[in-house]
């Protein structure tokens, strides 16, 4: 026995060693790419798994199989891209796993419905929570801390653990679980080892190398959630929008077909009295007529909603920033109860869209609402003045006349972007060198000589921010209009279509119409919208700091 | 890393175990794990469920199967929440879980294709009328004839409105009344609730007398209206919401249609849909009526509008905000003679359900006579059943209004359903007209412009 024993020590440290390390860990990923080649013939012969599903996965897993080729031939060669390669692949692999298994048992469902039976450990929670705060009661610190324990030890009891342990462990007891644990911790154990200083120092590792793997590691949590909630709906919108798809059916290649209706224009002259209809092409409608002209589109419904948002922009841009900009600068004082105003004017920023725009949506409501009751009181006031000509209270109909419903939504919008940005004008103000002020004022320049050639310029950084920001959200505006016109077809466009922003179009489109490829197309043109007055805000921005 | 965090990795660790056990993470009715999951399965969370709770948990051996409806208020979900605990309690192979959806402002139907296209829909849903042919040609819903022919449970296609049914059973590949969709759920048509206290204090004449003496037309309503109107700028004598189904009462009034006879072309320029909307037109551009477009619910609440147009399902909210004495009134003949509106949404079975027949047993069991009278106790809508009067007579009882008869009467005044549009695109017609129409009431175009180019894009979404 003690011969065996002594015979196995050596073997078991031998294969713990880097270089025993590094060449079980190129077998692995050996395995780890055969087993990810044979998944990829697996999708290409399945008949369930089609369209762009298996396209993404054969290129996912093409991917897998490069990778493994790159790390498998990088240890071997004990180089750093291989290192590289084998860390990353394992991570993945054991992050995929993971959320694999979890999807199998059912955990990410359960997660929903945890809310309901969380109700029960509350209290325990509460009492863990006054537990934790006298901890810092020196006398009973080590009574409160087992007592926070134990509280903690309740809650879990009372939400459902044991059960859920119990449900959790028959799950995963099947052969696809047992199989998915395996690979996690294979993969976990693997990815560790390789991170360590002598397999580093084996596979030659630079400084760089390693602070690279271990910048990875760090982003690697948002990576992940961006790659998988943004980057990757993001591509597969874009997918879509070459597909004529329902959502539900198989999707239809037509390459740009639906980017070309989108743009299509025509133009064509018309007598008095002639209809759109009766001199433009076939499948074109009328989109605007100047003199004997008419423009034609095939969807002007889409140039409807550009045009609106440009000038819903136009507006609530400057209505939004410069108020904002004055408001911080009168805010930017020490005056007592400063803060409190302050915090008023940033209220509606933290308040939901829905909420703000259902409580201006009884406002605007022309016969009972608070507005126009406020305007025929003013009126009634000014016309029992002396000596004033009478005037007649109006009753403007703020969410039915079309004339006014953008107007509308430009108040309802600025009204509550413009205190978050009075804060971030605020921020900019107080970083301001309070000696450039001092100093302009000893050569005797005036107040508004140092807001005009002090303050604004030093607050290009800030002013960028806020004009950039806003303006893309007002480029995106969507649940202000669903909300204050909520019956108007579609939903969100106000009467006459005056208030069809591209956001609601395309909503309209993908979850009405079921257009799911049109409106990822429009989506996409409205990306690019927004890219373009993005890319010229910053374009402005460095000029000027270049100017400078 | 210090002991908190390894505290804290430990407690989200639990919480991740703790969610195995919750109670829908043992929902297998559309996981397409087994439907019968093992009982030592059953959470400690299940068993403290209250006993009159419908258990989500289906016992040893049951189907599990989900259902939706569109409740308009708290109330009706109590209802449709007890209907399914009954329903359940006496079915013995199945256990029921009732889901109420959103209201029809939240976008219900967007929601629930959204989850039919993530499969994780209902096996049974409520869906309106308009939107029948929607989910028929895009097999999201399950013809369900076959079914119905192999079972006793299901009364036939007499035991509802026949306006309904020849909607409902629509075969667009055979062209003929073959298929079968779904069932009604309930069925409503519009009224004009009325504020007595102002009708009064114009000196208008009652229009509920005017109907009973068969004076209630276009013309005496208009009277009426005008009346009110006169009391004060801030009071109207009319209003109605901006719904494609307000114009179309003009216009089916004055003997117009928005369609042709066989619902394939647009009808809306036709001469009798523009009386109607010139008529239509006129109370707002005189200022009688509150401002087309601007919900006119509130106003009338507020007791600042005599006439509200609005279907049965007002009724709940009237009755718990109005401070006035109200009542109803059938809506007034027009120069086409009477008409209304045929509303109706029917409970449709899910295309992916795995359980086909019990599901349209649920179906038969929703609109039987005995749910139809529980629901009918609500008030909120006329039971689509016609084999069963006294079903009928509960509704009347629900008052006020006194005159509840004034909805059922709307169903045997010439009224048109709410029908889907088999040949065509609804939600595009829908989506062209009622611009043309909000630019008719605002005065951009006149009727003449509006009747020249009405049906061009209308045409286009046949």
């Amino acid at each position: 026995m003690s011969t065996l024993s002594l015979d196995h020590q050596p073997r078991l440290a031998r294969a713990l060693s880097a270089p025993g390390f590094t060449r079980g860990l190129a077998a692995w990923h050996v395995v780890h790419g055969v087993l990810a080649a044979v998944a990829a013939v697996a999708v290409t012969a399945s008949s369930t798994i089609g369209g762009g599903l298996a396209t993404g996965l054969l290129i996912g897993l093409s991917a897998v199989v490069l990778a493994d080729v790159v790390a498998v031939t990088g240890l071997l060669r004990r180089t750093q891209s291989g290192r590289m390669a084998a860390v990353v692949v394992d991570y993945l692999t054991f992050v995929a796993a993971t959320v694999v298994l979890l999807q199998t048992t059912d955990v990410f469902v359960g997660l929903d419905a945890l809310g309901a039976s969380f109700g029960r450990g509350v209290p325990f929670l509460l009492v863990a929570i006054a537990a934790y705060a006298l901890t810092a009661v020196e006398p009973i610190r080590r009574y409160a801390r087992w007592v926070g324990l134990a509280a903690v030890a309740a809650t879990l009891v009372a939400v459902g653990l044991l059960p859920g342990l119990l449900t959790f462990l028959g799950r995963a007891a099947s052969p696809t679980g047992l199989a998915l644990v395996a690979l996690a911790l294979i993969s976990v154990v693997a990815a560790a080892r390789t991170s360590q200083p002598d397999v580093a120092r084996h596979l030659r590792a630079t400084p760089k190398g390693n602070a690279s793997i271990d910048g990875l590691l760090f982003v690697s949590p948002n990576l992940l959630g961006f790659l998988a909630f943004f980057a990757g709906p993001l591509l597969f919108s874009l997918y879509v929008s070459l597909n004529d798809w329902d959502a539900f059916g198989t999707p239809e290649f037509i390459g740009l077909a639906n980017y070309v209706r989108i743009f299509s224009l025509t133009v064509a002259t018309a007598e008095a009295g002639q209809v759109g209809s009766d001199v433009l092409l076939n499948g074109y409608s009328e989109l605007a007529r100047f003199g004997s002209v008419v423009v034609g589109a095939q969807d002007p419904l889409f140039w409807k909603s550009i045009l609106n948002i440009l000038v819903f922009a136009a507006l609530a841009l400057p209505l939004s920033v410069i108020p904002a900009l004055f408001l911080a600068t009168l805010l930017n004082s020490n005056a007592p109860g400063i803060k409190v105003f302050r915090a008023l004017y940033f209220v509606p920023s933290i308040a939901g869209v829905v909420a703000v725009a259902l409580i201006w949506r009884q406002l605007f409501n022309s016969t009972v609402g608070w507005i126009n009751y406020l305007i025929s009181l003013i009126a009634g006031a000014w016309n029992a003045l002396p000596l004033l000509p009478e005037i007649i209270a109006g009753q403007p109909q703020w969410l039915s006349d079309n004339g006014l419903a953008l107007i509308s939504l430009v108040i309802v919008f600025s009204w509550q972007y413009v205190g978050f940005n009075t804060v971030l004008f605020l921020a900019g103000l107080q970083s301001v060198d309070p000696t450039l002020h001092e100093a302009a004022m000893i050569d005797g320049a005036t107040r508004w000589q140092r807001f005009r050639h002090i303050t604004i310029p030093q607050l290009a950084p800030t002013t960028f921010f806020v004009v950039a920001s806003t303006g893309i959200l007002a480029l995106q505006l969507f649940g202000e209009a669903v909300v204050l016109f909520p019956s108007f077809t579609p939903i969100g466009s106000g009467p006459q279509n005056s208030t069809l922003t591209p956001v609601v179009y395309l909503y309209d489109q993908g979850f009405r119409r079921f257009a799911q490829g049109y409106a990822s197309a429009v989506a996409w043109v409205l990306f690019l919208l927004i890219f373009a007055f993005t890319f010229v805000q910053f374009q402005r921005q460095r000029a000027e700091v270049e100017g400078a | 890393m210090s002991r908190y965090r390894w505290l804290g990795l430990a407690l989200v660790l639990a919480m991740l175990a703790a969610a195995c056990g919750s109670e829908v993470s043992t929902d297998t009715s559309d996981g397409g794990t087994d439907a019968a999951e093992p009982a030592e399965e059953t959470t400690d969370a299940a068993v403290d469920e209250p006993a009159d709770e419908p258990a989500d948990e289906p016992a040893d051996g049951e189907i599990a199967l989900r259902w939706r409806t569109r409740p308009d208020n708290q109330a009706e979900i109590d209802v449709y929440s007890e209907v399914s605990e009954t329903v359940d309690a006496a079915w013995d192979e199945v256990s029921l879980s009732y889901e109420p959806g959103g209201s029809e402002t939240s976008s219900y139907q967007d929601v629930l294709r959204t989850e039919i296209a993530a499969g994780t829909a209902p096996d049974v849903f409520w869906i309106p009328g308009t939107d029948v042919a929607d989910f028929a040609s895009r097999g999201l819903i399950l013809d369900l004839r076959d079914i119905a022919e192999g079972t006793d449970a299901y009364a036939g296609d007499d035991a509802y409105y026949s306006e309904v049914m020849e909607l409902l059973t629509v075969d667009t590949e055979a062209g003929d009344n073959s298929a079968l969709w779904g069932l009604p759920r309930d069925v409503s048509t519009f009224a004009l609730y009325l504020n007595m206290d102002l009708i009064a204090e114009a000196g208008a004449e009652d229009p509920r007398e005017l109907a009973a003496n068969g004076e209630w037309n276009w013309e005496s309503f208009r009277e009426v209206a005008e009346a009110v109107a006169g009391l004060d700028p801030q009071i109207a004598g009319f209003g109605m919401n901006n719904w494609w189904a307000n114009p179309g009462y003009w216009i089916n009034a004055a003997g117009g249609s928005f369609f042709n006879d066989d619902r394939t072309e647009c009808a809306v320029d036709s001469d009798e849909a523009r009386e109607g909307l010139e008529f239509m037109t006129g109370l707002y551009q005189d200022g009688i009526a509150v401002p087309y477009g601007e919900d006119a619910e509130p106003p009338f609440l507020a007791g600042q509008v005599g006439m509200f147009m609005n279907g049965r399902w007002a009724t709940p909210g009237t009755r718990a905000s109005a401070t006035f004495d109200w009542d109803t009134v059938k809506l007034p003949d027009g120069p086409g003679g009477p008409s209304n509106w045929l509303f109706w949404g029917a409970y449709v079975v899910n295309a992916n359900t795995e359980h086909p027949e019990e599901a349209f047993d649920l179906v038969t069991r929703l609109t039987s006579g005995e749910v139809q009278g529980t629901i009918a106790e609500l008030g909120a809508n006329i039971p689509s059943r016609i084999d069963d009067p006294a079903v009928i007579d509960t509704f009347l009882t629900f008052t006020p209004p006194d005159n509840a008869q004034a909805f059922v009467d709307g169903i045997s005044e010439n009224p048109v359903a709410e029908g889907p549009l088999w040949e065509g695109d609804w939600p595009a017609f829908d989506g062209a007209l009622a611009p043309q129409i909000e630019a008719l009431v605002a005065g951009d175009v006149t009727l003449d412009e509006f009747q020249q180019s009405v049906c061009g894009p209308l045409d286009a979404t046949f």
